[in-house]
């Protein structure tokens, strides 16, 4: 028998042999596998996300009202080295009177502080010749010139409220434009896709508890204290499944602040009128504002690719001292920029993949609160970040 | 029973759904049992094997773009695996114990075709089975897999001439095992 004869017959054999199906193997095949992604769980993750982006458009809206918003250089060009002459005579003859016509060049034109002068109630809310009645936002005239609009003695003509209100409106329709583009061009949108995806493996227990990972994370700001950007290098230890903790440090710079520097005890003797006579000097502005950041957090992982936390978040300002720190002009008056920036944050996290994750943080500075006062300038803001894992799983 | 086309199927397992997956299990687990069980020691090591090569298969489907041959995809993925479990350290040793003793020489001469009709299936995969380990792996991919003494050659880096020497003592040493094994079935019978 030739050799080809022999194989042609063997894999006769074996062609004909039927093997019949057994349901235990296929059963043991199936425990094994990855498992079927549940509908509803997905439509209930999904549902939280878009949950989560609801009310983080809750907050920009809230957080664009916010009574912190500070004078921006589109409504206000303060001079960096404006000195502010305080004199307690000057009652009458201040120049700046909102009931007056001049009260239209806070709008149109810069505000030289060289050469204002005003009274020793200089921060007094009810003043109706303080600074920071000149420093007001746009928002803030908006509705002045909602509730002042019969009264032509304000001085403020059709023209110019139209100019103020599309000029408001460019700002806003920017604001939401930005929004828009941010949620569009996040890696919130993609990520929904990629963690429905990843959600399917749910038998890959990689998220063993006692692990430790090293993070490198990229951030942007938007908030009370305009843009900044944040990086920042974090240790992540699990104490369980789902429970961990997260400590970071890193480096924020916040930019385009209209602020000037000026002694603690400066600030003070404005507040108090106790420096009567004598004249609040500011010193250089900065160009941008710098923090190193100490922030621990606890956090709970709600699914495998969304976790929650919350935690403090203690800054110092790299440039700030007593005798000479950031002071910034709101439309509450002068706020002091914290030297150290106490605060709370929570924290939303995505997983995009095994080495990206996406976040969203939310910050409230605590400062006032601690200190029982008005003072410090509450450095609220939303963070976008993005988050590099270096090492560990 | 539903059925489904294969690009159906294919479509179902990518997306990780399980009446698609179980269909699959059901059309292939024989043709691959078979595989198995040529290359196992023993009926729990085909079980093994098989539910390795599946789960292979299931996970790396993604990997599948619809270029060339389904069944010759998943075959590779199967055949890949068995390779694998026959070179471990462990079942090497299993297997040197087990495989085939010289076989005396007889009278080849038989009416080989009526023989293997009648030798029973597993009494042939027994035979098949205690082949020596490299002999079996030979013997196994170039009569039923298909493959060339070059491509066996590269695939468990030994020579072609190693290859063919093996394949000529695989079909001498079965030949000789079969026509024992009739004798011992017809002695029995008498």
């Amino acid at each position: 028998m030739s050799p080809n004869e022999f194989d042609r017959l063997l894999r006769e054999k074996f062609d004909n042999e039927m093997v019949t199906f057994n349901p235990d193997q296929w059963k043991r095949l199936a425990s094994a596998l990855p498992k079927e992604k549940n509908r509803k769980l997905i439509y209930i993750k999904l549902g939280s996300i878009a949950a989560a982006l609801v009310l983080l458009g809750f907050g920009f809206l809230y957080f664009n009202d916010s009574n912190n918003s500070i004078a921006s250089v589109d409504k206000i060009e303060a001079t960096p080295k404006a000195s502010i002459i305080v004199s307690p005579d000057l009652k009458n003859d201040s120049p700046i009177k909102l009931n007056e016509p001049t009260a239209k060049t806070t709008i149109s034109t810069p505000l030289k502080l060289d050469n204002l002068t005003s009274s020793t109630s200089i921060v007094k809310k009810n003043s109706t010749k303080s600074l920071h009645q000149n420093t007001i936002s746009i928002k803030s005239l908006e509705t002045q010139l909602a509730i002042q609009e019969p009264q032509v003695t304000h001085g403020f003509s059709e023209t110019s409220e139209k100019f103020i209100l599309s000029k408001h409106d460019d700002v806003v329709n920017s604001s939401n434009q930005k929004i828009k583009e941010q949620i569009s061009n996040s890696a919130l949108s993609k990520t929904i896709q990629i963690a429905d995806k990843e959600l399917e493996i749910e038998d890959v227990k990689l998220l063993a508890s006692k692990r430790t990972s090293i993070n490198l994370t990229g951030g942007v700001n938007y908030g009370s204290l305009n843009l900044g950007y944040m990086a920042s290098i974090s240790a992540k230890q699990n104490l369980s499944d789902k429970l961990f903790i997260e400590g970071s440090i890193g480096f924020l710079q916040n930019q385009e602040v209209v602020s000037s520097n000026m002694s603690s005890s400066q600030y003070s003797q404005i507040l108090n009128n106790s420096n009567r006579g004598r004249p609040a000097k500011f010193s250089e502005s900065p160009s941008g504002i710098y923090f190193l950041q100490l922030a621990p957090m606890v956090g709970y992982e709600i699914f495998k690719n969304l976790s929650v936390g919350a935690g403090a978040d203690i800054q110092r300002n790299l440039e700030g001292t007593i005798d000479n720190r950031a002071i910034v002009a709101t439309e509450y008056g002068f706020k002091m920029i914290p030297i150290w920036d106490a605060g709370v944050t929570t924290k939303a996290e995505i997983g995009l993949n095994r080495q990206l994750k996406a976040g969203i943080v939310y910050r409230e500075g605590l400062n006032n609160l601690l200190s029982g006062t008005q003072n410090y300038y509450n450095r609220r803001y939303v963070q976008v970040q993005l988050k590099l894992k270096l090492y560990g799983k | 029973m539903l059925s489904y086309s294969e690009q159906d199927i294919i479509l179902g397992c990518k997306e990780n759904k399980r009446v698609f997956q179980e269909a699959l299990f059901k059309q292939y687990h024989s043709l691959f049992l078979k595989i198995c069980a040529r290359y196992a020691i023993d009926n729990e090591d085909t079980e093994q094997l098989l539910h390795d090569g599946f789960l292979k298969i299931f996970t790396h489907i993604e990997e599948y773009k619809f270029a060339g041959s389904f069944e010759g995809w998943m075959k590779r993925i199967v055949v890949n695996n068995c390779l694998d479990y026959v070179k471990s350290k462990d079942t090497r040793n299993a297997l040197n114990t087990k495989y085939a003793l010289p076989v005396e020489e007889v009278n080849t001469s038989f009416s080989a075709s009526n023989v293997l009709k009648d030798i029973a299936f597993k009494d042939l995969l027994k035979l098949i089975q205690t082949l020596p380990p490299t002999t079996r792996m030979v013997f196994n991919l170039a009569v039923f897999e298909g493959y060339a003494h070059k491509e066996i050659a590269s695939l468990l880096k030994i020579s072609e001439g190693t290859s063919s020497w093996h394949l000529h003592e695989a079909r001498k040493t079965l030949q000789k095992l079969i026509l024992k094994s009739s004798k011992e079935v017809n002695y029995e019978s008498k």
